[in-house]
């Protein structure tokens, strides 16, 4: 296996250097198209890198990683779910955006010196992730039945119209048309446009329950994050505290006066219990 | 039951160590059904009763929507006339994923308007900042989007190569797309010398290719649902790019990277516009 070749290559760690066809670092006979000339030494040079001159070993890893997401039966889902519900598929897409990646980036992210923002960084992250998965919960309840609706009529071409119909009907006599080799030019125009006129038709109609939903969506998110980051994830939103600034305007008028009771702080409460052990 | 175990030696056995072969390899099973193999099929492809009950509803509630809603919708005049004036758009699912983002986005716009705890400079300052950072971002997308277009095709025929079981279909699309843009250049460089408009060749379409290829002719003819779900297959992978190009700029570069330096900037305007505001009073 040609693979084999490059697991046990250790000249891709090593530098530069010319290689002999009998080499010991490949166990197997057959070589990953890095050697052309079997007799004598070869003149390829082995660059030691993914990139660049190791054609052989790059186009099989390069393959090997995008060919097998291609050819996995989670993509061909995904790209089946893609077509058919454009709105709950663009939510999961967001759902992974949201509610994967911008709060991994939030909390990664360094806090400012001067600030603690550690819990505004936990509210935030929670706050991505509690939006991401509203939006695909409502997104996909509501927008399903429709989809299957619109499956129904475009695709199983039930309960169609008039005017609908009398488009599907001049596809369908144009197409036969086409199929038997007596389309004239103008008429094979006019199965294209009605073709890409359908199409979009049922882009338009897709998308339509995402721009009535919108607005009721938004507001419903907004509602549900505080209960949702509350209960489900245990984050609080922090009351802000008055600026410093404001603090010191008023001061004798300030009947909000700081008790100083010692016992709240958490080192004085050890005396209590029975001092530091 | 009959079952068979199959403890042979495998012929390797003095060069590798068998323990280190999984159990399935070393070990063949064969059994007697009671059932023969077509009922045992059937059976597993029937839903449960549960289920099948659920499922009859879903489907007189998706006939009722189809019939009183979808069906009316896809009747009127306005949207076929919308229809067919974008029909050629390139870029039609991007505008509708355009829509929804303005609608929620003036949603939130209209809230900070009307929120009463803000004074009427931050308010409109905020809104303006929305509202800019909506058309930067959308600008933004449209562009990263037609960037990935080329190479997103070329993924998607490499797709479309395992889905048809072609290991070539890949490299024929790339040829084809190659020898296009050569003639294109020749083209264009043609019209240049006779100051005239060149009609270049469009990119040859994954889909297309496809409908052309041999597998999915036969398919087509054998199982006319395998074909339709492979050709929906290809097509999802348009609105995947747009969705993912989309979704990343709206909702992962524009809250990570783009809010805080907008804020920013609309704190430094607040402070400078205060600033003025009290010095001209000063002066007053």
């Amino acid at each position: 296996m040609k693979i084999n070749s490059i697991l046990y290559d250790t000249t891709l760690k090593q530098g530069n250097i010319k290689l002999h066809p009998e080499s010991h670092n490949f166990r197997e006979k057959s070589d990953a198209g890095v050697y052309e000339n079997k007799r004598g030494y070869s003149n390829n040079v082995y660059c030691g890198s993914f990139t660049g001159k190791s054609k052989p070993a790059t186009t099989v890893i390069n393959r090997n990683i995008l060919d097998k997401i291609l050819s996995s039966n989670w993509f061909g889902r995904l790209a089946k779910y893609s077509e058919e519900h454009n709105i709950s598929a663009s939510a999961l897409i967001a759902l992974v955006l949201a509610g994967i990646m911008r709060p991994a980036t939030i909390l990664a992210l360094p806090s400012d010196k001067d600030k603690d923002d550690k819990e505004d960084k936990i509210y935030a992250a929670g706050h991505a992730i509690a939006s991401g998965i509203i939006g695909f919960a409502v997104s996909t309840a509501i927008t399903s039945p429709f989809d299957e609706s619109i499956k129904k009529i475009f695709d199983e071409k039930k309960f169609r119209g008039k005017k609908f119909k009398a488009i599907d009907d001049k596809i369908a006599e144009l197409t036969k048309l086409k199929d038997a080799g007596k389309i004239t030019e103008e008429a094979k125009q006019t199965l294209k446009n009605l073709t890409k006129r359908r199409e979009t038709l049922k882009t338009l109609v897709k998308n339509i329950p995402d721009w009535v939903i919108g607005v009721p969506r938004a507001i419903l998110t907004i509602a549900l994050i505080p209960p949702i980051l509350k209960y489900v994830f245990g984050v609080e939103k922090k009351k802000k505290t008055v600026p410093a600034q404001d603090k010191n305007v008023n001061t004798t008028n300030n009947t909000d006066t700081p008790k100083m009771d010692f016992n709240d702080i958490s080192v004085f409460k050890q005396f209590n219990l029975g001092g530091v052990k | 039951m009959n079952l068979t175990v199959n403890n042979t030696f495998p012929k390797n056995y003095g060069y590798k160590n068998t323990n280190s072969q999984p159990l399935s390899a070393r070990l063949a099973f064969t059994a007697k059904t009671p059932l023969p193999d077509e009922m045992v099929n059937k059976a597993m492809k029937e839903p449960s009763k549960f289920f099948k009950y659920f499922n009859e509803k879903y489907n007189k509630f998706t006939d009722f929507i189809a019939e009183k809603f979808t069906s009316k919708i896809v009747e009127s005049e306005s949207l076929l006339k919308l229809a067919d004036k974008f029909k050629n758009s390139d870029n039609f699912y991007q505008h509708c994923l355009t829509i929804g983002s303005v609608i929620t986005s003036g949603l939130y716009m209209q809230r900070t308007l009307t929120n009463d705890k803000l004074d009427k400079d931050r308010r409109n300052t905020l809104a303006v900042n929305q509202g800019l950072t909506l058309i930067v971002s959308t600008i933004g997308a449209y562009a990263l989007d037609k960037y990935l277009k080329g190479w997103w095709d070329n993924v998607t025929a490499r797709f479309a190569g395992h889905l048809v079981g072609d290991g070539k279909f890949y490299e024929n699309y790339l040829k084809q797309k190659n020898d296009i843009k050569a003639a294109n250049k020749k083209l264009i460089q043609a019209a240049k010398a006779s100051g005239t408009k060149p009609e270049l060749k469009s990119m040859p379409k994954v889909a297309k290719l496809v409908q052309n290829h041999n597998y999915y002719k036969t398919l087509l003819k054998t199982s006319e649902d395998d074909a339709k779900i492979l050709m929906t297959k290809v097509k999802g992978m348009s609105p995947l790019r747009a969705m993912i190009v989309f979704g990343f700029v709206y909702r992962y570069f524009v809250p990570v990277v783009v809010t805080k330096p907008a804020n920013m900037l609309c704190e430094k305007y607040l402070a400078h516009k205060k600033s003025k505001d009290e010095a001209a009073k000063m002066k007053g």
